[in-house]
């Protein structure tokens, strides 16, 4: 078991990702959370009410910052100018750390606002590590990357996806986040055996988890955060947790998303996990 | 099953999917457009050398998830952001004019405030000559406008005492600076009205058409709406536009028909309400 990752960031205990609908109980009844994940492109263009929220918050809680945009794996030039917003962002709401997903959104100046899937080739490998050192030369800090859900594969792959995202943060010293429902969906997806897609992640570059609800459509499964955790994906994180040590875990809700106190409840859920792994550390 | 030899190429590849699943027509019609043959043909030819099947998808399905999700993720942002357009309009009209304007306006951002900047213009050309077409374009453009209050600049506001202290004679030269956070305007019917009605549960009944002004602005952190006459909306206007306060205030209100004292008296209720409002921002000097 890992039990300290390679910048020593902290175990931040339990966060949920901080949505609009909770702004208000938040700043009234400032409730007991370890911390919140913000998704960044929802602040960086605004100096409305989320920003106002956003500040507040940012004063009492640990804030981590969490981007669906920065299309690493585009090959679209990379920019600057909008790493230039996250960086002030991040500066702002003193982020404890950065993070995106290992994917595309998209290509030729056009932004398709979804998480799509690169070819596991050497090709795409080489080209994201660019991409990834680049990015946290100008942001002066690791990037924490998240394996994302994918609903098809292509046929140029050469490695697997673990294999890649292995690679890709050895050899370009970036961070890890393990959406442990993404694993789940991800393999469901593919016909493979997420507990054999855990095994060669490097745990000391983990530096965060992902909990979150899926749809299952039976010939499929989408990645809807709509929800509650499932058995299954419940299953992945005690092993993950077991792999890894106890690791800053959010609970992701962003459909259908319910009271506060419901989403306590749930990331809660997680501490059996951890207080299992303390009494057998003890 | 080999791959084909362009799709081993990443900006090919990235290229030729973001055709198919921003295609109006989905997957198949994506695929077989004669954008996406031209980048990637072997894909036309046989999917499966580019994109492989699991047990229970075929490829063409799998590309379909990435597709569908596409439009519906961003009609789902349409829509919260023109709940009133849609109840003029019809849900299923509504998503038409959405897809064809994503067609039209694919986005180029990283984020989505400005995926609709255009929906206005856009259903202006889309819905010329049709029933309901008048209405829909001006509460389009009060919704539009609400959405950039929200995020504009923030600014602090002047407070009406400070407006009072500037003398008279200053006023040929002083300029004031409005808040980033307001929108004016000009419509063709009394769209803010319906939609007050609507608000209510007030029976709404489409306007007929005629000039009405209205101004969107953000105060305490919401948007607000607000109809206002043709002088105070030239008024602003012009002070927006840096005019000094003293040519703007003439220049708006040189046609109105009243007594120089009840001038006063209505300026100085319109600069108070504006300065509630958070409108003025700055008192500038001469340019």
């Amino acid at each position: 078991m890992t039990t300290a990752n390679r910048w020593n960031l902290p175990d931040l205990g339990l966060g949920v990702g901080l949505r609009t609908a909770h702004f208000r109980h938040i700043v009234e009844k400032w409730p007991r959370m370890d911390w919140f994940e913000i998704v960044s492109e929802n602040f960086v263009d605004t100096e409305g009410r989320p920003l106002y929220y956003l500040d507040q918050i940012a004063e009492r809680y640990p804030i981590v910052m969490h981007g669906v945009s920065l299309s690493i794996g585009s090959t679209d030039p990379i920019d600057f100018e909008f790493l230039g917003k996250l960086k002030k962002l991040a500066a702002r709401v003193e982020a404890v750390w950065m993070g995106d997903h290992i994917c595309w959104t998209g290509v030729a100046g056009l932004n398709g606002h979804d998480l799509y899937p690169v070819p596991y080739t050497e090709e795409s490998l080489q080209h994201m590590i660019e991409r990834v050192r680049t990015c946290q030369d100008f942001l002066e800090r690791p990037l924490v990357l998240e394996n994302p859900s994918t609903y098809l594969t292509f046929r140029a792959s050469s490695m697997t996806e673990q294999e890649f995202i292995a690679r890709l943060a050895e050899e370009s010293d970036c961070a890890l986040l393990l959406d442990v429902n993404n694993v789940y969906v991800t393999c469901r997806n593919h016909d493979l055996d997420p507990f054999e897609y855990l095994a060669p992640i490097p745990y000391e570059r983990v530096v965060q988890i992902h909990l979150a609800g899926h749809t299952d459509h039976g010939t499929h499964c989408i990645d809807t955060h709509n929800g509650r955790v499932t058995d299954a994906v419940w299953d992945l994180y005690a092993e993950v947790q077991r792999r890894r040590g106890n690791t800053a875990t959010l609970l992701e809700w962003d459909a259908d998303v319910p009271k506060f106190d419901v989403l306590q409840r749930e990331v809660g859920r997680a501490n059996r996990f951890r207080d299992q792994l303390r009494v057998a550390n003890a | 099953m080999t791959t084909s030899a362009e799709a081993k190429n990443l900006e090919r590849l990235e290229r030729w999917m973001l055709a198919v699943v921003m295609h109006p027509k989905g997957a198949s019609g994506g695929v077989a457009a004669p954008g996406a043959r031209g980048l990637l043909p072997a894909a036309a030819r046989d999917l499966e050398t580019v994109v492989t099947r699991s047990r229970q998808l075929s490829a063409l399905d799998r590309l379909g998830i990435y597709a569908e999700m596409y439009y519906l993720r961003l009609l789902e942002v349409l829509a919260a952001e023109y709940p009133t357009t849609r109840t003029v309009l019809g849900a299923r009209r509504f998503a038409q004019a959405c897809r064809a304007y994503l067609e039209r306006h694919p986005s180029t951002d990283r984020t989505l405030q400005s995926l609709s900047v255009d929906f206005p213009k856009f259903l202006k050309r889309r819905l010329r000559g049709q029933k309901g077409a008048r209405l829909a374009v001006d509460v389009a453009r009060i919704e539009r406008a609400m959405e950039e209050v929200f995020d504009a600049p923030r600014a602090e506001p002047l407070k009406f005492e400070q407006l009072k202290k500037i003398p008279a004679d200053q006023w040929g030269t002083l300029r004031l600076k409005l808040t980033p956070a307001l929108r004016l305007l000009a419509l063709n019917c009394a769209a803010n009205e319906y939609m007050a009605a609507l608000r209510s549960r007030r029976k709404a009944r489409a306007p007929a058409a005629r000039p009405s002004f209205v101004i969107v602005y953000r105060n305490r952190l919401r948007a607000w709406r607000m109809t206002v006459t043709r002088e105070q909306f030239a008024l602003l206007g012009l002070l927006g536009k840096g005019w000094p306060i003293g040519r703007a205030v003439y220049q708006s209100c040189r046609h109105m028909r009243v007594r120089p004292e009840r001038l006063s008296t209505m300026l100085s209720e319109w600069f108070r309400d504006w300065s509630a409002a958070g409108l003025l921002v700055e008192i500038a000097g001469p340019i």
